[in-house]
């Protein structure tokens, strides 16, 4: 099955935009964006938008949007993304200029020393933003233990025989994106499934509620 | 043009770290292949008594069916993923049908210069603006609507397009699309715009019981 072209096949992730109101009286804010290869202007016939609204109960003028953005553009983890504001209210309507950035993915290891984890997520999020992306880590000789691939199946899978297969030590390896220049916080989600001693069980290294924080 | 669904999860119970969203799409009464398409999305934890998760997916205008045939309606198929207490299990899958109505407004004095459906479905937590168009209306001109937003001379624009709209005959029939669960809410609104001539600029959104502001009185569709 086939989607129309405004529907990204394979996994994305959430990419916040804050806009802070110049002036009283603006009613609407909406980003505009699109993707695109390395080196190749937008094409603004093929635009997403996402309206930004307050966070939370939060006043104004704070406003956030949300965008959904691939992970893989033409295979390829770095892509440009292009967006502006279009303002309205206050007697008028206006574009911003367009701010071009580039989207990169940054890898993050987790060693498992003892052996213990079966399955290692990634949880992380882009700059301040509270939405949250999950992506799976594979361990280093059992690369379908998890993939962050264009198939986007972002799940879970009972492979515990085959991890204690893989000889120590055991290192996990996942890819996180964001935006070329800017933090990206991540943790661990360590799980152990399937173990037929019944220890199951799973735990967040998150790096004392912190987090890691990096630069992509 | 996209449009936006928020999905909610509410903790039932103590002990739940965090939950993921799956969900794929199917054309009309199909059910989903999950080797073909699969999304899986971390939720936005909001905290509160019961603790409240959601996460705002984007929504595609259709799918293309397997002899590759838009099909402009589909089906929503989706899980929640939950992890608690060290274990995870799941939902059972849900499939909403998902349809689409096409709006109208009817400009019987050729006023407005710019039009949109503003809308958002079951809250105004994920609102969409879907440029409106008459029919008759080049679609090849530099002053479609869907254009207006990466036009950066708006006044040039709206001069363009108040003369192109004075060449059509009234009435004037603005029209555009949304998609929603069938039978969940939709709120609407008109954002209407009156940007030519410079001195006579005036926009609004319109609901049933007149002007007023984004969000502000609409109406409460049901598709």
């Amino acid at each position: 099955m086939r989607m129309v072209d405004d529907v990204i096949e394979g996994p994305t992730f959430s990419l916040s935009k804050d806009w802070v109101d110049p002036s009283p009286g603006i009613d609407l804010v909406e980003v505009h964006y699109v993707w695109g290869p390395l080196g190749e202007p937008p094409d603004w016939e093929r635009d997403q938008t996402a309206v930004a609204t307050p966070p939370g109960a939060g006043p104004l003028p704070r406003r956030v949007a949300t965008l959904e953005l691939p992970r893989f553009v033409d295979g390829a983890t770095d892509y440009l993304l292009h967006h502006f504001f279009f303002v309205a209210g206050g007697g008028g309507q206006t574009s911003t200029p367009v701010i071009t950035e580039q989207v990169a993915a940054r890898e993050v290891r987790y060693d498992d020393p003892e052996s213990r984890y079966t399955n290692v997520g990634v949880a992380w999020t882009v700059g301040e933003s509270r939405d949250p992306n999950y992506s799976l880590a594979a361990l280093d000789g059992l690369p379908f233990s998890g993939h962050d691939d264009r198939a986007g199946a972002e799940t879970f899978t009972p492979i515990f025989e085959f991890v204690q297969a893989v000889a120590p030590p055991h290192v996990f390896r996942g890819r996180v994106w964001g935006v070329r220049g800017q933090p990206v916080t991540h943790v661990f989600h360590l799980v152990r499934l399937g173990s037929p001693a019944g220890d199951d069980g799973e735990r967040w290294d998150d790096n004392g509620g912190k987090g890691w924080r990096l630069t992509i | 043009m996209t449009w936006y669904l928020r999905r909610e999860w509410v903790d039932q119970e103590d002990g739940i770290e965090n939950v993921m969203l799956h969900y794929t799409w199917s054309p009309p009464g199909g059910w989903p292949d999950w080797e073909r398409n699969h999304n899986a999305r971390m939720l936005v934890d909001a905290g509160g008594s019961p603790r409240r998760r959601w996460k705002v997916i984007r929504m595609p205008r259709g799918v293309y069916d397997e002899q590759g045939g838009l099909s402009l309606e589909y089906r929503l198929h989706f899980f929640f993923e939950v992890w608690q207490d060290g274990r995870n299990w799941h939902t059972d899958l849900e499939s909403q049908d998902i349809v689409y109505r096409d709006m109208e407004y009817v400009d019987n004095e050729g006023w407005v210069t710019h039009l949109c459906a503003y809308w958002s479905v079951y809250d105004w937590q994920a609102p969409v603006y879907s440029p409106m168009e008459d029919p008759r209306f080049p679609s090849d001109s530099e002053f479609t609507s869907e254009r207006y937003y990466a036009y950066q001379d708006k006044g040039r624009f709206s001069w363009g397009k108040s003369q192109m709209l004075g060449q059509l005959p009234l009435p004037h029939y603005w029209r555009s699309r949304i998609w929603a669960p069938r039978g969940a809410p939709v709120l609407q609104q008109f954002h209407i715009g009156h940007l030519y001539p410079p001195e006579e600029t005036f926009e609004t959104w319109l609901g049933p019981d007149g002007p007023s502001g984004p969000g502000g009185n609409h109406w409460v569709l049901h598709l």
